[in-house]
């Protein structure tokens, strides 16, 4: 399994970032009507991120953490407050193709191979395809076996593969991943926070991680954003002290099991809040 | 000919059809249906015979081309009507009312306006066109707004341009139910051109139909039943064949 694993795809990324992507979260809100009963999903969120930083949103089931993205994603507005990238609305970067997305769902053309998935935001953007872009990525998530495969021939794993090589492939300035990790193994989700951690140590790219895994956050992170729940707000801001590149080592020096036993303490309090509510 | 064909299904289907002939063949030998219903073999003998079978193929002939073009116009116009729909959605739902209002004429009604209007010629043609386009133009509105909202949404994350979205997401996701609608459609287009020729078109199987009912030419008249049923089989096959095919290639 290793050996079909290139060596780090940041070789074959030229990556000119001639966009800066600095996001800035202001005050935002976001109220969903459910059953004719306003919900609050996000009260008051206030965060920015700089150009090139990694963010990780850690946090408990339906405190908005999608919702956060989706909204840096321009796929939903905010009810209050004012989400923007390098002071202009999401729209204008997803506009000029500049934001990797990948999710839960991997949302792969049924029609499509992976090779000719992994090449669809070229298409997109109306650009030639860099075969070797898309190939080198393949490679980096180990599916260059099943570059021919169309996905309903593979396993939920590897479709979910393939939407992150996709999300890489057009070299985004804004890298939004909302656990795009969760239906991976564990050997192959670090295997990829390895090698997204030195694709992104050498590229730098504003990345907002939601994820599930607070060893995940830590590892790749420069800052850890708790989100609490009902109403998701913020609880936590927390610099990952880390230099880069982190490598397996990293996972095993003392500060970093501190630190993440700080977050999962932290998250384990909100948790029990909402079981509380629950069971009153 | 229809769904996936395994070995004892196809055993079973070509023993039901067999059956099915078999009692034809001994209902009419038999004679208890009387003498309008003549025995298989003497139907297929009378249209084997040289002067009814160039008569039944320049008949089989005007009705597949009236048939094929109104597949043609029919489904054309469905599917140009339904992308302006979906280009500009106020339109699309005054279209659905429209096509759902031009489904609900009764063909029959049609007929001789359309004698009086657009001719002898062009009336199956017509026909033909006005049944296929309801059930072609429901099937690429559904089609073509039935993408799931997780593959929307990565389109306007990457910035896909209308026209992007239209060829790279929603066409490719609206063919198999497009040819699903046209797998429904092209039976309804021989009805249709039969039914059309019927009210007095120079040829076809409807002529035939009319002529051999008030003649009494019951073998004639077997005989292009017959036929305008195995046109529409046959094309029917053909359509499942291609939507099976599009089944595995675009699902």
């Amino acid at each position: 399994m290793a050996s079909a694993y290139a060596g780090p795809v940041a070789d074959t990324f030229t990556m000119a970032r001639e966009l800066s992507a600095t996001i800035s979260i202001r005050k935002v809100s976001k109220t969903f009507t459910v059953n004719g009963n306003a919900v609050i999903a996000l009260d008051q969120v206030s965060v920015g991120v700089s150009d090139g930083e990694f963010l990780a949103i850690i946090g408990p089931s339906g405190c908005g953490k999608s919702t956060l993205v989706r909204m840096v994603a321009g796929l939903e507005p905010p009810s209050s407050g004012a989400v923007s990238i390098a002071g202009e609305s999401p729209l204008v970067l997803a506009a000029r193709h500049h934001i990797g997305f990948a999710m839960q769902d991997p949302a792969l053309l049924p029609w499509l191979s992976v090779r000719s998935n992994v090449a669809l935001p070229f298409r997109v953007a109306g650009k030639a395809v860099d075969w070797s872009a898309v190939d080198a990525l393949i490679a980096m998530v180990g599916l260059t076996d099943f570059a021919a495969a169309r996905p309903r021939q593979l396993s939920g794993g590897m479709r979910q593969r393939t939407s992150i090589a996709r999300a890489l492939v057009l070299e985004p300035s804004l890298l939004l991943l909302d656990e795009p990790f969760g239906a991976l193994d564990a050997v192959t989700r670090r295997h990829l926070n390895l090698e997204l951690q030195s694709l992104w140590s050498s590229h730098r790219l504003t990345t907002l991680l939601v994820t599930h895994s607070v060893e995940e956050a830590v590892f790749l992170a420069d800052r850890v954003l708790v989100l609490s729940s009902h109403p998701g707000q913020v609880k936590l801001l927390r610099d990952v002290p880390f230099g880069r590149p982190r490598c397996a080592q990293t996972r095993r020096l003392p500060e970093f099991r501190l630190l993440v036993d700080e977050l999962t303490e932290c998250l384990d309090a909100e948790a029990g809040k909402v079981k509380d509510v629950i069971r009153p | 000919m229809i769904g996936s064909p395994t070995q004892s299904g196809m055993a079973l289907r070509v023993a039901g059809i067999g059956l099915l002939l078999l009692t034809w063949e001994f209902v009419g030998q038999s004679g208890v249906l009387g003498k309008l219903w003549p025995p298989l073999s003497v139907i297929v003998s009378y249209a084997m015979e040289p002067s009814s079978a160039s008569i039944l193929l320049r008949a089989l002939h005007f009705t597949a081309v009236s048939a094929g073009s109104g597949l043609l116009i029919g489904s054309a116009t469905g599917v140009v009507l339904a992308l302006l729909g979906l280009l500009w959605p106020p339109l699309g739902q005054g279209l659905g009312r429209l096509a759902a209002t031009v489904n609900a004429v009764p063909l029959i009604a049609l007929g001789p306006v359309l004698i009086v209007t657009a001719g002898r010629e062009a009336t199956p043609i017509m026909i033909a066109s006005i049944t296929v386009f309801f059930g072609v133009f429901i099937a690429a509105s559904t089609g073509l707004a039935s993408v799931r909202r997780e593959q929307a949404d990565l389109l306007t994350v990457l910035g896909a341009s209308r026209r992007n979205r239209l060829w790279l997401l929603q066409i490719p996701n609206a063919l198999p139910m497009l040819v699903d609608g046209l797998k429904l459609s092209v039976t309804a287009a021989v009805v249709g051109a039969i039914l059309g020729e019927w009210f007095g078109a120079p040829g076809g199987i409807g002529l035939i139909l009319v002529s051999a009912m008030q003649n009494y030419q019951i073998p004639l008249l077997w005989s292009a039943a017959l036929l305008g049923a195995m046109l529409s089989l046959v094309a029917y096959g053909f359509l499942g064949a291609l939507q099976r095919w599009l089944e595995v290639r675009f699902r």
